[in-house]
């Protein structure tokens, strides 16, 4: 086993050994935390991996929070198949999209944009949809007290929070094993440079709608589990694009494009925004907690543009060094190998794009110009 | 009924004008230097909360504010991206986006803690003028309001054709090696392009205000509009600023008619994904691909 | 003999100008044919629309008996059609190798096959050494190996390269004719693009020439450096007519 398998079994061992001595309080924010790496996890799957850049992901976030909660409460359908039915659902809608714009070549901003158009639309519908309660809200019964958290999936902090923890673990490893895969290797092709990646055979389309599949459905699960969590629903609250934009800030602030940067970036990103919130409220301020997490977030861009993992990775020396063949010295930091080089080579796509950044854009101008 | 179909198309290509030029502004930032500006709603409140408090101040209609919300967002665009945004122009896209979703939750905020979350509005006599014109009621304000942003349009044009600072403008976003090559100093003219940009958004939203009840929250609704209206006209593309800006102020106006207002911008979602999906580039985009 | 790639008619049209015009050659299997002409000859949009990168305005284009004009390049590669890009086009955030894994995944999806075989091919171009490297830190003549080496690993039957020994150090160029002789050896039919005369002299048995987008002369490399058409197209009139 290599020191990052080594590594990320630490940290969840410790995680999982945590309750013994947390409070309530602290478990329902570490719950938070894996929600938010959760949903981190599946964006950085599109994103950091195939290099499709969404700003929508609440849609899938609060369409399956939605399913399995209408099944539970409507239907009676136990959340172990309304997680299953979520997974399908938000896939599917983002086949939708992605089938949409990939076939009809909407790329980077405008598939940006595409994305956000579809959350919103969605979040108009759920707002003026009666049997989804509307603006009103939809809500969950209370807990009887004849509750078993197996069976129903709800139960009190500790319970949601070894749920989401076997979750957020199962997320991760399912996340690692698709990277370090050939699909993996195709992806971020993809994400380099998508023609140049078609002409050696990938397939991009499909490639990218696997990404897009994969990645709505682990965040309708993140979904599922904050409804049966909060026991209430609101269009703007799940769906809203304020959600969209903290989704996309943890993966970011963690470095995007690496296994770890999501979980870390929530790690950030959830107590920060709680704190400010906090903050603002002691002090009785409307918008105070707005403007700290507004002035946090623009100095960690501004430090750490390729996100915090890249950096801490380097200093724990969790840089996988993978031996070279005989005479031949991997330098670190650069010289990532190839069984893993999904932590290392943020740095080498970082460095590379924002060297390449004019040229490539002048040449995009060209070949834009030469297919009209 | 028929008269309610043809005061909606009014209204809607009244505030159309005004839409037009908060995307314009939009476009301009993102024509000149390949940057999203998420921060664009939260600059058209400022200019509302300028009309505003000019308003309570001095009694003085929202669009006196107009020169005052040209000079303090041109100045705050052009600082900000002089001293910040400038290192973020070649950076990846999402990182661009972090700094300016950053930008527009700071600007929020200090709305908030300045004005507090309660919406404000105009109340004065004027805001119940109307024009009567061949049996047709026009609103005297959204009159105005429109004039005064096709003027405010026209004149950004001219100076983007004519004057030599404009012309650099454009030879910046057409090819900005080329630009570099010739001489073209780069950091002003992005700092540049992100004032003119704020500007068009602040003296918007100083239009806005007597139309609107100002209120912190309501930027991200701007910014979103102003989204759809780029796309459907074609990012980049200053006609297309005009003509999208338009489609969505009637488009607006009619659903809130046939549907309800709170679903006006059902339609306006609606129309941008049919038009991204049939014409990625915009109705009158591709000049250029947005690129990756 | 038969021929691998036969183009018919083919002409591809940009609003107005024409780029490619009625273009039709054959090529034959196992041959190495290299398409010369001045700059905007059309030269790079040929190749394009063979990769199935452009769609021909007009025309058709079937390789080994099939149809393949408008087919997705994707699709092309796994039949057998790698290219290189004249303006390279590294996959930036990857390792060297990772780049030619990519190519070499076009063959088979074990990882541990793939990247065997991307090694061996990174020695074989010379770039061994630098296989661990960013792709990004590369200079430029080691990523027009890059490519060379990327196309190579997809497997093709038929490889197009598009001015891959510019740039090069006469020993580098040399070397990847060695690689190239070595390659059609094996079957592999290629066609390139070259400025470079003495490389197209050495190694390509046929060669295509194209001028205005339209294709001026075919013949063996020593008929087409005296042929009067490709002299006036290359120096202008005034060096045939004094």
């Amino acid at each position: 086993m290599s020191r990052q398998w080594w590594a990320a079994l630490v940290f969840v061992a410790a995680l999982a050994l945590l309750p013994l001595g947390a409070s309530d309080y602290l478990l329902s924010a570490l719950t938070l935390v894996f929600i938010a790496a959760l949903v981190g996890i599946a964006w950085n799957l599109m994103m950091g991996f195939a290099g499709q850049l969404s700003l929508g992901h609440a849609l899938y976030f609060g369409v399956g929070a939605y399913t399995v909660a209408i099944l539970a409460e409507r239907y009676g359908v136990t959340p172990w198949i309304g997680m299953g039915i979520a997974f399908a659902a938000g896939a599917a809608i983002a086949l939708l999209i992605g089938a949409l714009g990939f076939r009809f070549a909407v790329r980077g901003v405008y598939f940006a944009l595409l994305t956000i158009a579809f959350a919103e639309f969605g979040r108009i519908v759920f707002e003026h949809w009666s049997f989804v309660g509307g603006t009103g809200g939809f809500y969950l019964k209370a807990l009887s007290a004849t509750n078993v958290p197996l069976i129903s999936l709800r139960g009190g902090a500790r319970f949601n929070y070894y749920a989401l923890l076997v979750t957020l673990t199962f997320a991760w490893w399912l996340s690692v094993a698709v990277v370090r895969s050939a699909i993996g290797y195709r992806w971020r092709a993809i994400r380099d440079d998508e023609d140049a990646a078609r002409a050696l055979g990938v397939p991009a389309f499909r490639l990218k709608l696997l990404a897009v599949a994969l990645s709505g459905g682990l965040t309708a699960i993140a979904g599922g589990w904050s409804g049966l969590i909060g026991g209430s629903l609101f269009p703007d609250s799940v769906l809203g694009m304020r959600l969209s934009i903290d989704f996309i800030v943890a993966p970011i602030v963690g470095g995007i494009g690496t296994l770890f940067g999501p979980i870390l970036g929530a790690f950030i990103v959830v107590p920060l925004n709680e704190w400010s919130r906090e903050l603002a409220q002691a002090a009785g301020i409307n918008g105070l907690n707005l403007l700290i997490y507004g002035v946090l977030l623009m100095a960690v861009i501004i430090v750490a543009p390729q996100g915090g993992w890249p950096w801490i990775a380097r200093r724990l020396g969790l840089v996988e060094r993978v031996p070279c063949r005989p005479g031949e010295q991997a330098r670190n930091g650069v010289a990532i190998a190839a069984s893993d080089s999904t932590t290392g080579d943020t740095h080498g796509q970082t460095s590379g794009r924002t060297q390449g950044q004019t040229p490539s854009r002048a040449q995009g101008q060209t070949s834009d110009r030469a297919t009209q | 009924m028929n008269e309610l179909y043809v005061g909606a198309l009014i209204n809607g290509l009244l505030i159309g004008a005004v839409y037009a030029l908060i995307a314009t502004g939009l476009n301009l930032i993102f024509g000149v230097m390949r940057v999203v500006n998420f921060a664009h709603g939260e600059m058209v409140v400022i200019g509302m909360y300028m009309g505003y408090g000019l308003w309570r101040l001095t009694g003085w209609p929202p669009i006196a504010t107009i020169p005052f919300a040209l000079i303090g967002l041109f100045a705050m665009g052009y600082g900000f991206q002089r001293w910040i945004g400038n290192a973020f122009v070649a950076r990846p896209q999402h990182v661009q986006f972090v700094l300016y979703i950053g930008l527009a939750l700071v600007i929020t905020g200090v709305h908030a803690v300045i004005f507090g979350p309660d919406p404000m509005g105009i109340q004065s006599a004027a805001s119940f003028d109307v024009y009567r014109v061949a049996g047709l009621r026009i609103d005297a304000t959204r009159l105005h309001a429109a004039l005064a942003a096709c003027v405010l349009i026209a004149l950004l044009w001219a100076w983007l054709r004519f004057s030599l600072t404009g012309k650099a403008l454009h030879a910046a976003a057409d090819n900005l090696l080329g630009a570099r090559a010739i001489g073209i100093r780069t950091n002003h003219i992005f700092a540049l392009a992100m004032g003119m940009g704020a500007a068009c958004a602040g003296a918007a939203g100083a239009l806005l205000a007597p139309l609107y009840d100002t209120q912190p929250y309501l930027a991200s609704e701007f910014t979103l509009l102003a989204f759809i209206i780029v796309i459907v006209g074609g990012l980049a593309s200053l006609p297309g600023a005009l003509l999208g800006g338009v489609l969505v102020g009637v488009a607006e106006a009619f659903a809130a008619v046939v549907i309800e207002p709170s679903a006006k911008s059902l339609f306006s979602y609606g129309l941008l994904i049919i038009v991204l999906v049939l014409m990625p580039q915009g109705l009158l985009g591709g000049r250029q691909g947005a690129g990756r | 003999m038969s021929a691998i790639l036969q183009l018919k008619g083919v002409t591809r049209r940009y609003s107005g100008l024409v780029a490619v015009s009625d273009v039709s050659f054959d090529i034959e299997q196992g041959s190495i044919t290299a398409l010369i002409g001045p700059n905007g000859a059309g030269k790079t949009t040929t190749f394009g629309m063979i990769a199935g990168a452009i769609s021909p305005s007009a025309g058709s284009i079937h390789y080994e008996g099939v149809r393949i004009d408008g087919v997705a390049p994707e699709r092309l590669c796994a039949m057998g059609i790698a290219r290189t890009f004249q303006i390279v086009r590294p996959l930036q955030g990857m390792s060297v190798i990772d780049n030619v894994m990519i190519g070499a995944l076009n063959r088979t999806s074990n990882l541990k096959i793939a990247r065997s075989n991307a090694l061996d091919l990174l020695d074989r171009v010379g770039l061994g050494t630098k296989a661990f490297e960013m792709a990004s830190n590369l200079t430029l003549p080691d990523r027009k190996l890059l490519e060379t080496a990327k196309a190579l690993a997809t497997g093709p039957k038929l490889l197009m390269l598009d001015e891959v020994m510019a740039g090069l150090r006469p020993a580098e160029a040399d070397r990847v004719m060695d690689v190239l002789s070595a390659v059609r050896a094996e079957g592999v039919t290629i066609l390139l693009i070259e400025h470079v005369m003495r490389v197209v002299m050495a190694i390509a048995q046929h060669v295509i020439v194209l001028n205005h987008g339209e294709l001026i002369a075919r013949g063996t490399p020593s008929a087409i450096v005296t042929h009067p058409r490709v002299i006036e197209s290359y120096l202008g009139t005034k060096a045939i007519h004094p």
